[in-house]
């Protein structure tokens, strides 16, 4: 049995564990509101961006000779996954779910015979597929936002990178993996395919009149100037999910951790409690009994 | 009261700008072009340049000026939205200060290599055209 010394010593360590975690999780839930607020100032541009998209492509012909961005390389055969995850651990699954979910991806892919490219976002997703496929990875970006705050800069380094690739003809198919932010509790890893850019199905959300738009220079000129901002956009939006994601899932966790340290107290002083009153009462006894024999 | 329609600007991070306004020119690009209340549907890419923007009327010989390094517009009867990648008021530069970030971005693409001098001499290239703005 444990002395007296080592219960009051763990429950000491326990305490100070509570507090760390604690102190996480207030960081945690302030750093989440501003990755909403965030997330949020980015809406107008992204819904802007969105109905512009839909409306040259009501207006498009399809022709061989639109962008490659929209209508493919004509081939299938090199995929390019963008995988997403936090810079940082303690966050609960947040990371492993999605690095499991795209080694999931990578499997079925290989599994069809493709060639896989792998671009890591966030440091936990370069460490942990660096394991098995580093052979895959071509490129990895870490601290993103380390700042506070994730520029659209960051964004638009990722697009250059992916854009420069597919110009040089690396790739036929861009994926982008990343942690959606459905609510608090809840972030779904999520697989949507940037290159070709699958357009938003036109007039859908657009109720307004349909005066024809004029387009300066003409809709094929315009869409390819569109697409390659289009892509940064998504993968701006992508980062801002991933970063209010991995906070909620950090404040959740430390929520987690900071209820079963107080569980693990309460455990921890009843036991201290037992040992200290089962000691006074044998010092009782030996005492009583060393009296009687006199 | 003249007329008025909605401007907005944004940025990939935040809404800049939004108002009712007489009047903006817009650097389009295929040339600087005027919005009046009523204009027809347009959608235009920007070049670098000169966002004006009149509140009062056509007359508003203070207009507000805003820089942006290109962008995309998107015009109607009764709205004009901006797009803008790079978006900085001139009131808030002042020729001192963007000479320092030429000379300061200058230096450091000389020692700069491979991909990140493609990045820097693009921004060589806006604080550029902000100078010349201000002049």
């Amino acid at each position: 049995m444990p002395s007296l010394k080592e219960y009051r010593n763990r429950i000491a360590s326990v305490k100070s564990t509570r507090k760390i975690t604690s102190a996480m999780k207030m960081v945690a839930a302030s750093k989440l509101r501003r990755a909403q607020e965030n997330a949020q100032a980015s809406q107008p541009y992204a819904a802007a961006m969105a109905g512009m998209l839909s409306r040259v492509a009501s207006n498009l012909v399809v022709s061989p000779n639109l962008p490659k961005l929209l209508i493919g390389t004509g081939s299938e055969q090199t995929h390019l996954l963008i995988v997403m995850t936090a810079d940082r651990g303690l966050c609960g699954g947040f990371n492993g779910n999605l690095v499991r979910f795209a080694r999931q991806k990578i499997r079925e892919l290989t599994a069809e015979g493709k060639t896989v490219k792998i671009v890591a976002v966030g440091r936990k997703a370069r460490d942990l597929l660096r394991r098995d496929h580093k052979d895959k990875m071509v490129h990895s970006i870490t601290d993103v936002g380390q700042k506070g705050k994730i520029a659209f800069s960051n964004a638009d380094d990722v697009a250059t990178y992916v854009l420069s690739q597919f110009d040089a003809g690396a790739f036929d198919v861009c994926t982008l993996v990343y942690n959606e932010f459905k609510n608090v509790l809840v972030q779904k890893p999520t697989a949507q395919q940037l290159i070709p850019f699958r357009l938003p199905a036109a007039g859908s959300n657009d109720n307004v009149t349909k005066i024809p738009y004029e387009f300066e220079p003409d809709e094929d000129a315009l869409l390819s100037r569109l697409l390659p901002r289009n892509l940064a956009v998504q993968v701006y939006r992508a980062m801002l999910d991933s970063a209010a994601g991995e906070q909620a899932a950090r404040m959740t966790a430390m929520d987690n951790a900071t209820r079963n340290a107080g569980d693990m107290i309460k455990k921890l002083s009843l036991q201290y409690n037992r040992a200290r009153q089962a000691f006074i009462t044998k010092e009782l006894i030996e005492i009583i009994s060393g009296a009687e024999a006199v | 009261m003249a007329q008025t329609f909605k401007f907005e600007l944004v940025s990939p991070e935040a809404k800049l700008i939004s108002e009712d306004v007489a009047m903006v020119t817009v650097p389009g690009e295929e040339g600087v072009f005027g919005v009046l209340p009523g204009h027809s549907p347009l959608l235009s890419s920007l070049q670098m340049g000169v966002i004006e923007v009149r509140k009062t009327g056509i007359n508003d010989n203070n207009p507000r000026r805003v820089f942006v390094a290109g962008g995309f517009a998107d015009v109607g009867a009764e709205h004009c939205t901006v797009l803008a990648e790079e978006a900085v008021d001139l009131a808030n530069l002042t020729v001192a200060g963007v000479d320092a970030e030429v000379g300061k971005l200058e230096a450091a693409f000389g020692l700069a290599e491979g991909h990140e001098k493609a990045r820097l001499a693009a921004r060589i290239e806006v604080a550029k055209a902000k100078r010349a703005a201000l002049a």
